[in-house]
C-alpha cells in the first residue's frame, strides 16, 4: 500500500478515526500495531512472517542481552545480527551472491551456473531489520533501557508511517512515545494534513509527473546519450530522487503527526551542501547516522590513526552503498563518496582554517562544485548497467554532442524544476523547515496548500512505486 | 536531531483558516475546469491502459461457463462493441485484445488458469498473431501484462478499480482532459481541445474515428506498419506458432472451453499485403486441419463486409454495434 495510493488514504482515514476514539491508550496502540500489520500484509501477506521473526528475534534476544554477561551477552547479540542480517543476505544480496560466485568459479575454469534466482525482495526490509538490530545493540551498549513492553517493542518495529522507507527510528526516540497517550493537537492535525499534502505534491507532482519521464527518456534509452542528455537527465534524476524520497519521508512524519508522534526528519536541505561530509548530514539522515552509530563507530571510527580512519570511512560508505542494492554500481556508488569524503578531509585538513574559503562567494562555489560532484554519482546509482554508466559519464565529462533524447521543453522543465530547488536548499540550509511555514501567513499558507491540491489532483493518474520501496 | 513537530502550539486559528482556504479554492478550481472540460465536449472516459486490461481480466477470475472472453489485436477490440455482444448471446463479454500485439500469451494465460472454463474467441490479425516476437509467452504487451496480473496483490487490485472509478466520474481525470493535452493545446491554439478521435469504454471497447483521414496514406500506413511486425516471419515460424497454438485450444478444450477462430474482414491494400504474406490455402487452411476450434472467416460471410473505415482494417467508429450485431448472428448460430 504505497502512500500516493487512493487505497492509503481510506485506510488511514479509518485508522485515524479508531485512533481518535475515546479508547484506553493500549487499545489505540494495538490498533496501531493491527493497522501495521494489514498496512504491510497487503503488498504480500506471507512476508509479515519476516517482520515477526525480526520483531520476535530482537524481543528475545534483548532480554537476554540485558540480563545476561560477558560472552553469553555478546553471543545474543550474534543471534540479533546473524538472523536480521541473515534475513536481509538471503532476500536482498542471495542472487547477487550466488551470481558473484558462478563468475569467481568460471575464472579459475569451474563450469558453475548461477540458478534462475526469482527471491521476491521483501517490502522495507532494510529498513525494518536495521531498525529493530538497532535496539538490541543498543541494549548491549547500556545506551537503552530494556522495554517491558511488548506492544510498545512490536510497534517500534513496525509503525506503518515509517515501516517501508524509514525514516529508520532509534528505540530511544520513539518508545518513550509510547509510554503515554498524547493525542494531536489541532494545529498538529494541521501542521500534519500539510506535510502530507507537501510529501504528495512532491512525490505526484515534481518526481512522477515533470522529472520522471526526461530520466526515463535518458537512462532507457536503447539510443546512446549526449553529454547534454546525459546532464539533463541526471540533473532530473537528482531531482526525481530527492522529490521521491524526501516526499516519502515528509508523508511519513506528517501521518506521525496526525496520530500524535514526533518523527525525525530524514532530509534537510542536501543540495544546499558545502562539501560531502555536509552532505551526508542532510541526505537521508537517519540511515548515515544509523551507520555512523552502529558501523563506524564500531570499527573504532576516527579515535585510530588516519589511514585507518579513512580506511572505517570507506569501509562505512561501501557497505552503505550496498545497503542500497545488490549490484556493483551502488558498491560504487558508496565508494566514491568514500574517496570524496576522504579527499574532502585531507584538503580540509590542510586548506579548513583558510579565510579564502570563509566568504560567502566560496561558500556559494564549494556548494556548487559539491552539487556537481553529486549529480555525477548519481549516474552511478542510476544507470542501468556499468557500460551504460561508463557511457553516461564519459559524455557528460567530454560534453559531448547536443540533445539528441530531450526536448528543449524537457530542458527547461529540468531547469525550472531543479533550478527552483537549488535556490530553495541554499536559502533553507541554515533555516528550520517548520519555523519557516509556522511564520508564514494563513491566507499564504492557504493559497500554497490550494495550489499544491490542485496541481496533485490535475496530475496524470498513472501510479508509480517510491523509488526506496525497491530497498 | 531536529524534530518534526514541536511541541509548541503552530497556532490553531491558523490552520483552521488556512485549511478551510485551500479547501474552498480546491472545490472552486476543480469543479470550474470539471464545467470547462464538459463544456467543450470533454467527458469522463478511460484510457485503454494495463489497468483498464487488467481489471477485465480479473472478470475471469471466477468460474463461469458462460463468459465469452476475446482475444486480439486492434482490429477485434474495434470491431466488436461489447454491450451489443453481451446483450446478443446473453453472456458476460470480456474484451481481453491488445493494440499490436498477439492474443497467444493470454490465451497461454487462459489455458492455465483452472478458474477459466468459458469462450474464447480469437481474432486472427495475421501480422501479430504469426509474429515469432510478439506471439511467444514473456514477449510483447499481452506478455507483460498477463504477467502483472498473475503478480497483483488485492490490495493492487483495490486500487486499481478505486482510480477507475474516479476516472469514470471526472473529465479532468480522463486522458482527453489532462492538463498534459489540454494545457499545450491552450498554449498552442489559444483554446481548450475537443474530444480525442479514440474513444474507450470502461468495457475496453474502443471507437476510434478515422474519417478526417486521407483513405490511400492510411492503408499505405497500416501496410507499412504491417511489414515492420512480419519482418521475423517465416514459415517454419508459422508452423511452430500453430503447433503451440494447437497444444493451448486442446488445453481448453480438455476444461470444457469452447474456442472460435475469427478472422475480420479486411480490404483494399491490407487484404492485398495479407493475401499476399499469409494466402489462405497455407495458412487459414493450416490452421482449420490443425486447430480443435470453430472458424469464421469473413469471406464466408458476406453480411460482415462494408463496415470498415478508410484505414482498410478496423470497423469504422459508429458501425460497430450494427457489426457487432450480424457476428453475434453468427456466433449464435454457430451455437455459442
Amino acid at each position: 500500500m504505497a502512500f500516493n495510493s487512493l487505497i492509503f488514504l481510506i485506510f488511514f482515514a479509518v485508522v485515524l478515526c479508531l485512533h481518535n476514539l475515546p479508547l484506553t491508550w493500549r487499545a489505540k496502540k494495538l490498533n496501531l500495531l493491527a493497522a501495521s500489520y494489514v498496512f504491510y500484509a497487503a503488498w504480500n501477506p506471507p512476508f509479515i512472517l519476516l517482520l515477526w521473526i525480526s520483531t520476535l528475534t530482537d524481543w528475545y534476544a534483548s532480554r537476554k542481552i540485558f540480563t545476561a554477561t560477558g560472552n553469553t551477552k555478546r553471543l545474543y547479540l550474534v543471534l540479533s545480527i546473524l538472523v536480521n542480517l541473515g534475513m536481509l543476505g538471503y532476500f536482498k544480496y542471495g542472487a547477487f551472491i550466488e551470481e558473484n560466485f558462478a563468475a569467481l568459479l568460471q575464472l579459475f575454469g569451474v563450469a558453475y551456473v548461477a540458478r534462475d534466482s526469482s527471491i521476491i525482495l521483501p517490502l522495507g526490509i532494510s529498513f525494518y531489520t536495521f531498525q529493530s538490530m538497532s535496539y538490541s545493540i543498543d541494549v548491549y551498549r547500556g545506551k537503552q533501557r530494556l522495554c517491558e513492553s511488548w506492544l510498545d517493542f512490536s510497534l517500534y518495529v513496525s509503525f506503518f508511517p515509517q515501516l517501508v522507507a524509514g525514516p529508520i527510528l532509534r528505540a530511544g526516540f520513539f518508545l518513550k512515545q509510547l509510554a503515554d497517550d498524547y493525542p494531536a493537537r489541532v494545529s498538529q492535525f494541521g501542521w500534519g494534513f500539510a506535510l502530507i499534502t507537501v510529501g504528495m505534491f512532491e512525490k505526484v507532482v515534481l518526481a512522477d509527473g515533470l522529472l520522471a519521464p526526461v530520466v526515463e527518456k535518458v537512462y532507457a534509452s536503447s539510443i546512446e546519450a549526449s553529454g547534454v542528455d546525459g546532464w539533463i537527465g541526471t540533473m532530473a534524476f537528482a531531482g526525481q530522487i530527492f522529490f521521491d524520497f524526501n516526499g516519502y519521508s515528509v508523508i511519513a512524519v506528517g501521518l506521525g503527526c496526525c496520530l500524535g508522534f514526533n518523527l525525525p526528519w530524514n532530509f534537510l536541505s542536501p543540495y544546499g551542501a558545502v562539501g560531502f561530509a555536509d552532505f551526508w548530514r542532510r541526505w537521508h539522515i537517519t540511515l548515515s547516522t544509523w551507520l555512523r552509530d552502529y558501523l563506524y563507530v564500531s570499527m573504532s571510527g576516527n579515535r585510530v590513526s588516519t589511514a585507518r580512519t579513512f580506511i572505517n570511512l570507506m569501509l562505512t560508505m561501501l557497505i552503505g552503498g550496498l545497503w542500497h542494492g545488490a549490484s556493483w554500481l551502488f558498491v560504487l556508488w558508496g565508494g566514491v563518496h568514500g574517496i570524496l569524503l576522504v579527499g574532502e578531509r585531507l584538503l580540509r585538513s590542510h586548506f579548513g582554517g583558510s579565510a579564502m574559503f570563509q566568504s560567502s562567494s566560496a561558500t556559494f562555489l564549494l556548494g556548487l562544485i559539491t552539487w556537481l560532484f553529486i549529480c555525477l554519482t548519481w549516474v552511478l546509482f542510476r544507470a542501468e548497467s556499468p557500460a551504460s554508466a561508463a557511457h553516461l559519464l564519459g559524455a557528460m565529462l567530454s560534453l559531448q554532442g547536443g540533445a539528441s533524447l530531450v526536448s528543449m521543453t524537457d530542458i527547461l522543465q529540468v531547469a525550472l524544476v531543479v533550478g527552483a530547488l537549488l535556490v530553495i536548499h541554499g536559502t533553507m540550509r541554515d533555516r528550520d523547515f517548520e519555523q519557516t511555514a509556522r511564520n508564514l501567513s494563513w491566507p499564504l499558507t492557504g493559497l500554497i496548500l490550494a495550489a499544491m491540491l490542485i496541481a496533485i489532483l490535475l496530475s496524470p493518474g498513472e501510479e508509480r512505486a517510491f523509488i526506496y520501496f525497491e530497498f | 536531531m531536529r524534530s518534526s513537530t514541536s511541541n509548541s502550539d503552530v497556532g490553531h486559528r491558523k490552520w483552521v483558516r488556512a485549511w478551510l482556504l485551500a479547501a474552498c479554492l480546491v472545490v472552486l478550481v476543480i469543479a470550474a475546469w470539471e464545467g470547462t472540460l464538459r463544456q467543450v465536449g470533454l467527458e469522463p472516459e478511460y484510457s485503454d491502459n494495463r489497468a483498464l486490461w487488467l481489471s477485465a481480466r480479473h472478470r475471469l477470475s471466477q468460474p463461469d461457463e458462460s463468459v465469452v472472453a476475446i482475444l486480439g489485436a486492434s482490429r477485434v477490440q474495434r470491431a466488436i462493441d461489447v454491450a451489443v455482444l453481451s446483450e446478443r448471446t446473453n453472456r458476460p463479454v470480456v474484451q481481453l485484445a491488445v493494440e499490436g500485439s498477439s492474443g497467444l500469451p493470454v490465451l497461454e494465460n487462459l489455458a492455465a488458469d483452472p478458474r477459466f472454463r468459458g469462450t474464447v474467441i480469437f481474432s486472427i490479425a495475421p501480422a501479430f498473431s504469426f509474429n515469432r516476437r510478439l506471439s511467444k509467452v514473456g514477449k510483447g504487451p499481452q506478455a507483460d501484462w498477463t504477467s502483472a496480473y498473475l503478480q497483483q496483490s488485492r490490495s493492487r487490485r483495490m486500487e486499481q478499480e478505486l482510480r477507475l472509478f474516479t476516472q469514470g466520474l471526472f473529465a479532468f481525470r480522463s486522458a482527453d482532459g489532462a492538463i498534459s493535452r489540454t494545457i499545450p493545446a491552450i498554449i498552442d491554439a489559444g483554446k481548450l481541445p475537443g474530444p480525442d478521435y479514440k474513444t474507450t469504454q470502461r468495457n475496453r471497447f474502443v471507437s476510434v474515428d478515422l474519417s478526417q483521414l486521407n483513405r490511400d496514406n492510411d492503408q499505405n500506413d497500416i501496410v507499412d506498419m504491417y511489414r515492420q511486425n512480419t519482418e521475423a516471419y517465416d514459415q517454419k515460424g508459422f508452423a511452430e506458432i500453430l503447433h503451440y497454438f494447437s497444444t493451448l485450444v486442446d488445453i481448453l478444450k480438455s476444461k470444457g472451453c469452447r474456442v472460435y477462430v475469427l478472422r475480420l474482414p479486411s480490404e483494399g491494400l491490407v487484404l492485398d499485403y495479407e493475401r499476399q504474406l499469409f494466402p489462405q490455402d497455407k495458412f487459414w487452411k493450416q490452421m482449420q486441419r490443425q486447430l480443435d476450434a470453430q472458424f469464421i472467416h469473413f469471406e464466408d460471410y458476406p453480411e460482415l463486409e462494408g463496415y470498415l473505415s478508410a484505414d482498410g482494417s478496423h470497423v469504422a467508429a459508429g458501425k460497430a454495434s450494427e457489426f457487432t450485431g450480424r457476428l453475434a448472428s453468427i456466433l449464435t448460430a454457430s451455437g455459442l
